[in-house]
């Protein structure tokens, strides 16, 4: 029984501190998590504290502690909440994440590590952690809007890290890579995948019903447990992650429909388990190691904090959300935690990285994990300086676009017709996409042998048949990329006539901001499929290639978006010209409110793209009356644009910061519903948003 | 990689355990069994080519027995000790005992070594927790016994941590000299004082302190940290993990908070049972079982037969009335975790042989499955037992639980805490000499004969006999004081009872003796049994035993005759009620003064239990049907003294009397029995009835 004793020791000892310094941690209103790690610190080998846990034991405590952890991630998770997300959220996690694996594998290699370390930095970068963000939305007692996007951008995120970790195990076993053996592998994995998740439909969510029925929460928790290991077995047994199966497995039980409850059922074991995998993350810290890394660490903490934040916040404003919304959501999500370690573990473990990287990992982690609370608080006033200093025609586009993207999203005519139209051109993108990605893998890796046949049967020089084999496969590049571009001028133009159908005959009022849209649109189709594209086959490429060409690209759509934006500047003055003289000449008629509306709501058929501007009288006793635009922080608060200002004498035509309101002023405001419903309640009873 | 041999098995039984589980909770079986045959699978000795890892399983089930412990420990306040009283401590301690006893002798007629049969006794002394708990939830059982049985169990809990020292100490090869005796037990003393007394004072603050940051993750681990950290420090001091676990869920219940965090902790503390429970399935070996066949098939039987028939008594003798008596015993009868833990120290502390444990593992295996049946039986064999008793002495087990609540609020003007605890003391101290006493003669005989032989020069075998006459002669001399002292502790609990009358007939002799004589039983069967169940393996074979079955056969006697006292007492009484009452309904008088009158016989005639008189009604659900099949004493516990009726007054009528309408029936039990008794006679009528009282028809 001295293992056992050994087991009790150990464990004694680590729960002893962690609920120590756990207590210690959540008295400073910080994460539990990292009294974890301070413990695991504390216990570790490389403090001279004489308390030492053994790291075998600890370490196997630690991957039961993965396997739950994952498996409630996976409770958590479900198709039916995937689809509920949506697509804002899907694009965002999509966009940010390639991002941040780009910029983390160019970091790696500009520090001079490996390809594969390099590549697992990109993917601990990548993913921001769930606990911490709910540990500040929690304390700061923030319900708001915005946080349902990040925690629908989290969901996304955690389903990427997954494939990642499959990507991941896949790459680093050791062999060579070939075409053949990538393509072996990612055709094991998509089958291990589709049978696990096939069958396990089939067979666990009924398996659960019916233990639900009996119950008996002992019964429910062991079954439960039995299918978490079980399916983690499983995956270790095909090679992949235990991770992996056991979130698969999660997410099996969660379409039972009884996830809450098995979850709840499940947390005090896995908070247990998790415990020790956290406190054997604390014990890897050797702060040695971090001293002589130091400079990663800072250069890696800056890119996480500046990339997340700017990154999030872009590929939000490109999906449609105003600026305040966008800024907040970036500045939540900058930070790294659980998934990183369990990446950074997965690579020690597999021996494709370095024993730097983890403790690396850990130190980012606690820093942008101290930062979080105050980013998050920051992020309001940062969210309004921001849309203040915005130029003003992106200020105008801004407010804008988010109503062009409700319109697209309600459909102009027959919805129907037009949702078969796009299916067509995504998946051609899709196939296109997929069809550059294998070409540009096997180039990459066939070169010498793609070479050496070449030169064989053509009898070339070798160095001549190497120019022949790039020459065709940039080629064939090219001429995807054409392909991609076509189809993607199709999309974003077929989206844009969809918002603002032309007229039967006439001027086309619409020109200007349907050019806009299908710009933009087309700048996020690009970002979408370039940046996993980029992200995917950076380790191939000889460095900064993949990404030149898409900044290239991107500087190409930027300049668009930008002439564009002018366009749209002077179309929305011309169109508040127009409100303001419509206006001020039926005044002139009659005073009565009635009347004022139908005017307007012509307006609105004739010139779109301005947000459906309403108007809002300002009444002498209202709060705004001699404020600024600026100081009311109108449009930051609730993301509605201040067309113009109708005034007995002087009509302000497209505002700037610096106009005071005046009693009698009537604002035409633009933006989408909600944003004109929040401005309508800040202007008339300064209540906040 | 080592840990994925964790994985490995703990997938392996998780899963195994899940399916068997399944089933047999669709079997509506304790789910106990279902990780027992769980671990029968993948355990070695089956065929099925699924084995596990034996020594992880163990790794994890140690921490299940911490666990298991811990919320044991949970669920034991002091507070809650007090509420279930002395009652339920007293239960234990005598059954335990008995148990202990009847294990032993078990294990000495099989043959087996002196410190086997210690085990053996051990094993089936602690009946589980677990699979009592289990069976009530599942049967959905809340009646009143059940919180005789949890009081049970508590007090059996603490006997088993008792027994677990004594065991290592027993077994942890030393020499067993009265000294080294001692120092055991001052330092078990010693370190339970310091456990606690530290553990008081910081424990609870503490918990108190992490409960208020109300985040049940920093609260989950502090109590994980204080339950293994407990278990550590009892395994440095080498005592047993369970202990400190224990202590340590108890000092955490004392926070007030224990409820809360046994529900934080159940999750955890399931999931590491289930590896203990599958870990003793593991070590089932039906060929060791089948070559032990014999041994298992008695002691089931006596776990089974012993323990309901000690529960049961104790349970009588402590005044509950035989319904309740019998369903507690029946509870009681399986042996479960706390026999595994026994087994299990006896064999890593290499005491006992490898059969013991699968001896040990295949009776709790029977006894767990046939407790729920035992549940599902008890309220018709109690309704039996009380049938089939012989007539005085179910007129005194009912009475018995009425002089018991007079003892306890005793008339007033006395001080009887004071008289009575000092002959308790010197009991106590008489029984812990006498213990002394036969442990040193059996032990140091030789030493001391042979000294003796030194000092007087006289022959080895004539030393050797002084020796043991001398402690033998003090061995009586001590029974005799404790034998005295008994007597005059029940007699002065029986005057308590009882108070003679300054002058005239004492009409309350019968009951007085009657109530005087079981509880000098009492006192004797838990003051004796202890003593002979710790010396037993120390004096020969049954000595000890004789005298004890000696004693309480004279005992028995002594009882059986005043019981027929007691038999005569209640029938004169009936008559004197009847024909006061007879009286009264010719004079035709108030109903106020009645009930007075009535009050006045009870007050003549004490020991029948405050008679009250219920009226039969016509259509009351009673007329027409005998005592017997009502089955009022089995339903209620109330006994019928009489029954006055027009066509002839029927004194301690018997089961087959059938009752009329019209019938006066003179019902006597405590408060509770005879409200209850009310309610079956009368309201249970179709058609309005109003409440009997003591209204004449």
């Amino acid at each position: 029984m001295d293992a056992a004793h050994e087991f009790l020791r150990n464990l004694a000892l680590v729960f002893c501190v962690a609920g120590v310094t756990t207590l210690i941690f959540q008295r400073l209103r910080q994460p539990v998590i990292f009294g974890y790690l301070f413990a695991g610190f504390i216990i570790g080998p490389n403090t001279p504290i004489p308390l030492v846990a053994d790291e075998g034991i600890v370490r196997t405590f630690a991957e039961l502690g993965v396997i739950l952890l994952m498996f409630s991630l996976g409770l958590e998770f479900s198709l039916r909440k995937l689809i509920k997300v949506g697509p804002a959220a899907g694009a965002i996690a999509v966009g940010e994440t390639s991002a941040m694996m780009w910029l983390g594998y160019l970091i790696g290699r500009a520090l001079g590590w490996s390809t594969i370390e390099s590549v697992y930095t990109g993917a601990i970068i990548a993913i921001a952690s769930t606990t911490i963000i709910l540990k500040a939305f929690s304390e700061q007692g923030l319900r708001e809007r915005f946080t349902r996007l990040v925690f629908g951008v989290l969901i996304v995120e955690d389903l990427i890290a997954i494939f990642v970790l499959a990507i991941l195990t896949t790459i680093s076993s050791g062999e060579v890579l070939t075409p053949v053996s990538v393509l072996a592998t990612a055709r094991t994995l998509v089958m291990f995948l589709a049978g696990l998740i096939g069958i396990g439909l089939l067979v666990v969510p009924r398996l659960i019903r019916l233990i639900m029925k009996l119950e008996s929460p002992e019964t429910t928790l062991v079954a439960t447990i039995g299918l978490c290991f079980g399916c983690a077995l499983l995956a270790l047994t095909f090679g992949y992650s235990v991770a992996l199966g056991a979130f698969i497995g999660g997410s099996l039980v969660a379409e039972s429909g009884h996830g809450r409850a098995i979850e709840h059922l499940i947390r005090p074991v896995r908070d247990i388990f998790g415990a020790m995998f956290f406190v054997a993350v604390g014990m890897l810290i050797d702060p040695a190691l971090i001293m002589d890394h130091i400079g990663a660490v800072a250069v890696l903490t800056i890119a996480v904090i500046v990339g997340k934040v700017t990154f999030v916040t872009l590929m939000s404003v490109l999906t449609g959300q105003d600026v305040r919304t966008s800024v907040r959501t970036g500045m939540s999500m900058a930070q790294i935690g659980e998934f990183s370690f369990i990446i950074a573990s997965l690579g020690l473990a597999l021996g494709a990285t370095g024993q730097f990287l983890y403790p690396v990992a850990v130190a980012v982690s606690a820093i942008t994990a101290l930062t979080t609370p105050w980013l998050i608080t920051a992020s309001d006033p940062v969210a309004a300086l921001i849309d203040r200093k915005l130029p003003r025609r992106l200020q105008m586009f801004v407010g804008l676009y988010g109503t062009w993207f409700e319109r697209m999203q309600h459909g102009q005519p027959t919805p129907g017709t037009h949702r078969r139209t796009i299916r067509k051109p995504a998946l051609l993108l899709l196939l296109d996409a997929a069809l550059l990605l294998g070409l540009i893998i096997t180039t990459a890796l066939e070169l010498p042998r793609l070479t050496a046949l070449v030169a064989g049967s053509t009898g070339l020089d070798p160095r001549v048949a190497a120019r022949v084999v790039i020459g065709i496969a940039v080629f064939a590049c090219a001429f995807l990329c054409v392909g991609i571009w076509r189809v993607n001028l199709r999309v974003s133009s077929e989206l844009a006539w969809r918002a603002f159908a032309p007229p039967g005959r006439g001027v086309d009022y619409a020109a200007a901001p349907r050019r806009a849209l299908q710009v933009t649109l087309q700048i996020v189709v690009l970002v979408l499929i370039g940046l996993p594209l980029v992200a995917l086959t950076q380790p191939f490429l000889p460095l900064f290639r993949g990404s030149a060409l898409l900044v290239a690209l991107l500087g190409i759509l930027g300049i668009a978006f930008w002439r564009s934006v002018s366009n749209l500047h002077g179309h929305a003055r011309a169109g508040a010209e127009i409100i303001l003289m419509a206006l001020s000449k039926q005044m002139k008629d009659d005073d009565s409110d009635q009347d004022r509306e139908p005017e307007l709501e012509r307006i609105r058929q004739a010139l779109p793209g301005l947000g459906e501007p309403v108007a809002i009288r300002i009444v002498p006793e209202a709060p705004c009356v001699r404020r600024t635009l600026a100081e009311l922080n109108l449009r930051g608060r609730t993301g509605a644009t201040v067309l113009a200002i109708s005034r007995n004498g002087e009509d302000v035509l497209l505002p700037n910061g610096h106009e005071a309101l005046l009693a009698g002023d009537t604002l035409f405001v633009g933006g989408t519903q909600r944003a004109v419903s929040a401005a309508r309640a800040l202007l008339v009873k300064g209540g906040t948003v | 990689m080592e840990s994925h041999a964790f994985l490995t098995n703990l997938a392996l039984v998780f899963c195994v355990a899940g399916v068997t589980t399944l089933v047999f909770q669709r079997l509506r079986q304790p789910v106990v069994f279902g990780y027992l045959l769980a671990g029968l699978i993948i355990g070695p000795h089956t065929s099925i080519p699924l084995v596990a890892d034996e020594h992880l399983i163990e790794t994890f089930a140690e921490l299940g027995v911490i666990l298991l412990m811990f919320s044991l420990g949970l669920e034991l306040s002091l507070r809650k000790l007090m509420r279930v009283g002395p009652t339920a401590g007293m239960i234990a301690v005598g059954q335990c005992s008995a148990m202990v006893w009847i294990g032993y002798v078990i294990g000495r007629a099989f043959g087996w070594t002196g410190v086997e049969s210690i085990y053996l006794g051990a094993i089936i002394a602690i009946s589980s927790t677990t699979i009592i708990l289990k069976a009530f939830a599942e049967q959905g059982v809340k009646q009143r016994f059940t919180r005789l049985v949890f009081g049970v169990l508590i007090f059996e809990d603490l006997i088993a941590i008792f027994l677990l020292t004594i065991l290592t100490t027993i077994s942890s090869g030393a020499a067993l000299t009265p000294g080294a005796m001692l120092a055991t037990a001052v330092r078990l003393a010693a370190f339970l004082a310091a456990l606690i007394g530290v553990g008081l004072l910081v424990v609870p603050r503490l918990i108190r302190l992490v409960i208020r940051m109300d985040r049940p993750e920093p609260t989950l681990v502090a109590t994980v940290a204080l339950c293994f950290a407990c278990a550590l420090v009892a395994l440095e001091f080498g005592y047993s993990v369970a202990l400190g676990a224990f202590i340590g869920g108890s000092l955490i219940a004392e926070s007030g908070h224990g409820r809360d965090i046994e529900h934080l902790l159940q999750p955890v503390r399931d999931m590491f049972g289930a590896m203990f429970f599958v870990a003793v399935g593991m070590l089932i070996d039906p060929g060791l079982i089948a070559a032990n066949i014999g041994a298992v098939l008695v002691v089931t039987a006596a776990v089974i037969t012993g323990k309901i028939t000690s529960v049961s008594i104790m349970a009588v003798l402590t005044g509950q009335d035989v319904k309740t008596s019998v369903q507690s015993g029946m509870s009681l009868a399986q042996i479960g975790e706390f026999s595994f833990i026994i087994a299990g120290l006896g064999l890593s502390l290499g005491a006992t042989r490898s059969f013991l444990y699968p001896v040990a593992v295949a009776v709790s295996a029977i006894t767990t499955l046939s407790t729920p049946w035992l549940i599902r039986w008890s309220g018709p064999v109690a309704g039996m037992v009380d049938r089939r008793l012989p007539h005085r002495v179910q007129t005194f087990v009912t009475l018995y639980g009425t002089w018991f609540e007079r003892m306890r609020r005793p008339a007033a003007g006395t001080e009887p805490h004071r008289s009575l605890r000092r002959p308790f003391m010197l009991l106590l101290v008489d029984a812990a000499l006498l213990v002394a006493l036969a442990i040193t003669t059996a032990t140091q005989h030789e030493h001391w004969a042979a000294r003796v032989a030194a000092e007087l020069r006289i022959m080895p075998g004539i030393a050797y006999a002084v020796v043991l006459t001398v402690a033998v002669f003090a061995g009586g001399f001590l029974c005799a004081a404790i034998l005295r002292v008994a007597a005059r502790t029940s007699a002065e609990l029986g005057r308590r009872a009882f108070p003679p009358p300054g002058v005239g007939v004492d009409f309350a002799a019968a009951p007085r003796r009657a109530l005087t004589v079981t509880l000098r039983i009492m006192i004797i069967v838990s003051l004796g049994l202890p003593a002979v169940a710790i010396t037993q393996p120390f004096i020969p074979l049954f000595r000890g035993s004789i005298v004890l079955v000696l004693v309480l056969a004279v005992l028995a006697i002594a009882f059986w005759r005043s019981v027929t006292n007691l038999r005569g007492h209640a029938r004169a009484g009936a008559e004197i009620i009847l024909m006061a009452l007879s009286s009264q309904m010719s004079d035709e008088t108030e109903d106020e003064e009645g009930e007075g009158r009535l009050e006045r016989i009870r007050d003549a005639l004490p020991g029948l239990g405050e008679p009250v008189a219920v009226a039969l009604r016509d259509g009351s659900a009673a007329v027409g049907a005998t005592l017997a099949e009502i089955n009022l004493r089995g339903r209620t516990g109330a006994t019928v003294l009489a029954i006055g009726r027009t066509a002839g007054d029927v004194l301690l009528p018997a089961g087959r009397e059938r009752l009329a309408a019209g019938d006066t029936l003179y019902v006597a039990g405590t408060p509770r029995a005879v409200g209850e008794a009310k309610e079956v006679l009368c309201a249970r009528a179709p058609g309005p009835v109003d409440s009997a009282d003591g209204r004449s028809p």
